[in-house]
């Protein structure tokens, strides 16, 4: 049992380093080039709303029903 | 005769700070409580399973008798904007994309999957509001009113910063917002990093700060800003760094404006003092304007506010005291947890379409200590006490310690909700030497120094202490949401709880919804002329407020309260 809790530790510092590569790689490898191509492109508000003067926004009319509610 | 259906929703939120839960009867708060005083951890951000069987417990009952659980945001669009964040900013945002994406695929994606089984609930019942949506429902559907403006500030919701709309009846529409990066919770949270606290904990800091400064810096503090006239607002990017790094929230050109962090912030140094001064006036002055702003396209007499923002009681003041609003409500707990109830009660009336019945008066939805309990506790723990005859024994023992200049840990039936201790989870003192701020500072709440004590004074006399105008019967008052003016006659009376500037923020107790608190205070006043006493909340820095009695005499042993009072019964500390 104390093997395995150690075991446990040990795996959990291997994952938290794993996830650290992995993540680092997704980031310089395509999250990068991608920022820059969606910064010449974007359509989508939400993504060039991040550096413009942007002041009050009409929020959009939607009904707020069960449906709308279940929806993360 | 058919049988009466109840509708019970439990409200949740959680995974970013001051998670909590809350159990909505028809369209009737009966119970909520934050995790952290289960868990014993400040700001718990945890999933809420104590406070959610807490809750249960309360009304007796089980997750399969509840018709909806309602979680307080949309979990994917708030990841949609930490993702297209990270896209936007890479690769400054480097840091922001590693840890939230660890956070994200370990926990806070799987909210539903998380929630259906802890509760073991069909998903049908998992519903989700939005983050501003939850504040302003929060503020409006516990409200007195039956029509009202809306306003909700607080950091972020998913994108939303800043919101404001109309609500009618049972109905509540969001008309306008403004989004992330723009932010005023941001804002001001970045000058409490830069004075040398913490975000999402300092800001109360910088607050009781500010009145040691002079607004010298405004003009350097607003050319980081563009304010339109309508209020809305747009931070200068270059100047913060809070949308992409973890790690800070300012960038270089901000040091070279501003210096560096403040190292020494427990003391008062003048030019932090000054910066404090100066971003609370900016911020007073923008929030004023977006009041305005609402008030001319609402032109209703009442205001409901919520969102972490509504925590700033001297900025409240000014809403009552510099717009044409003639009404201000503030739920209890403003910030995040508060959302757990909004979002319950958005469902049940806008969604469900269900009528109003309910307006929160008071704060006592908390865990509640027995009697008997208590007893056995002293008595299995060898605790030498005093058993009360009756409530008028309790208050003139109580009354007797607090003149004589003692400090009383006073601990009643149900705890407060939010993060104010309203004469339940209280530490008492007299307020009328500013000495005895020194005295529970330094023996007891070991915070710094320059931070002021509020008063809790009976209702019907708190207008002979504090210049409250017409504004007496605003329920904010109740709650400690306010910072007013002590009247000038008076100040010398009340110097524990007089801040330097002459304000205090003052909780008026009246005798429907906090009895013997209130009988306290009177006798108190009987007895020395000042029907005030100085309450702060009945923890050690660092720490919730208590909960329960055992964690009421842990604090009464590790700090210098000089007399505990659980319930009917009244602990001495012994000289050992």
């Amino acid at each position: 049992m104390k093997t395995y809790r150690q075991w446990k530790k040990i795996a959990k510092k291997i994952a938290g380093f794993q996830a650290d590569v992995i993540l680092f790689l997704i980031f310089f490898i395509v999250l990068c080039p991608l920022s820059l191509l969606f910064r010449k492109l974007s359509k989508n508000n939400s993504f060039k709303e991040q550096n413009v003067r942007i002041y009050w926004v009409k929020r959009k009319k939607t009904v707020h029903d069960i449906t709308w509610a279940r929806l993360q | 005769m058919g049988e009466v259906t109840v509708v019970y929703i439990l409200g949740i939120s959680c995974y970013y700070h001051d998670s909590a839960a809350a159990l909505i009867k028809d369209g009737i708060v009966v119970a909520c409580s934050d995790e952290e005083r289960f868990s014993r951890i400040k700001h718990d951000s945890s999933f809420p399973k104590k406070a959610i069987q807490f809750c249960l417990e309360k009304e007796g009952i089980t997750s399969k008798d509840l018709d909806f659980v309602v979680f307080y945001e949309k979990p994917f669009i708030k990841f949609e904007r930490i993702l297209l964040t990270s896209l936007y900013y890479a690769p400054k945002s480097l840091s922001l994309f590693r840890e939230s994406m660890k956070e994200w695929f370990f926990d806070k994606l799987w909210v539903k999957s998380h929630i259906i089984s802890e509760l073991k609930i069909p998903s049908q019942k998992l519903l989700f509001s939005e983050h501003h949506l939850s504040h302003a429902a929060s503020s409006f559907y516990c409200s007195p009113f039956k029509e009202s403006a809306v306003l909700s500030i607080d950091a972020v919701g998913e994108w939303t910063t800043t919101s404001w709309g109309i609500a009618k009846g049972n109905r509540l529409d969001l008309k306008e917002e403004i989004k992330f990066p723009n932010s005023l919770g941001l804002l001001y949270s970045a000058f409490t990093v830069f004075a040398g606290y913490e975000a999402n904990e300092g800001e109360y800091k910088l607050m009781g700060l500010a009145p040691y400064g002079k607004a010298k810096y405004k003009k350097e503090i607003s050319n980081l800003i563009d304010v339109k006239k309508d209020g809305s607002f747009s931070l200068k990017r270059e100047y913060f760094s809070y949308q992409y790094d973890l790690t800070g929230v300012y960038t270089k050109k901000f040091k070279e404006v501003f210096g560096d962090r403040n190292v020494m912030p427990d003391k008062v140094i003048e030019y932090y003092a000054d910066i404090a001064a100066s971003i609370q006036s900016v911020f007073e002055d923008m929030l004023l304007k977006i009041v305005d702003y609402i008030y001319s396209k609402t032109t209703t007499p009442n205001i409901c506010f919520a969102g972490g923002v509504a925590l700033n009681s001297k900025a409240n003041w000014l809403i009552l005291k510099k717009t044409k609003f003639k009404n201000l409500y503030i739920q209890p707990s403003a910030g995040d947890s508060g959302g757990a109830i909004g979002a319950g009660l958005y469902i049940y009336h806008h969604v469900l379409g269900n009528n109003r019945s309910y307006m929160m008066d008071r704060v006592y939805f908390g865990t509640s200590n027995d009697n008997n309990e208590i007893e056995k506790f002293l008595l299995t723990k060898k605790i030498s006490f005093v058993k009360s005859k009756n409530d008028k024994d309790l208050i003139d023992q109580t009354v007797d310690v607090l003149s004589r200049g003692k400090v009383v840990g006073w601990v009643q039936s149900q705890a407060e909700w939010g993060p104010r201790a309203l004469g339940h989870r209280s530490i008492l003192a007299d307020p009328r030497f500013s000495y005895m701020r020194d005295i529970v500072n330094t023996k007891i709440k070991f915070r710094e120094a320059f931070r002021p004590f509020a008063p809790s004074v009976i209702e019907e006399r708190a207008d002979e202490f504090f210049d409250l105008g017409p504004y007496k019967n605003q329920l904010p008052l109740r709650f400690m949401q306010l910072v007013v003016p002590v009247a000038k006659k008076k100040r010398d009376k009340l110097g524990a709880v007089t801040h330097v500037d002459g304000t205090a923020r003052p909780q008026l107790v009246d005798k429907e919804t906090n009895p013997l608190y209130h009988r306290l205070i009177h006798e108190f006043g009987l007895k020395t002329g000042v029907p005030v006493l100085l309450n702060t909340s009945f923890n050690l820095k660092g720490e919730p407020i208590v909960n329960t009695y055992e964690d009421a005499y842990k604090t009464f042993i590790k700090s210098g309260i000089d007399v505990l009072v659980l319930g009917k019964h009244i602990i001495k500390k012994s000289k050992k």
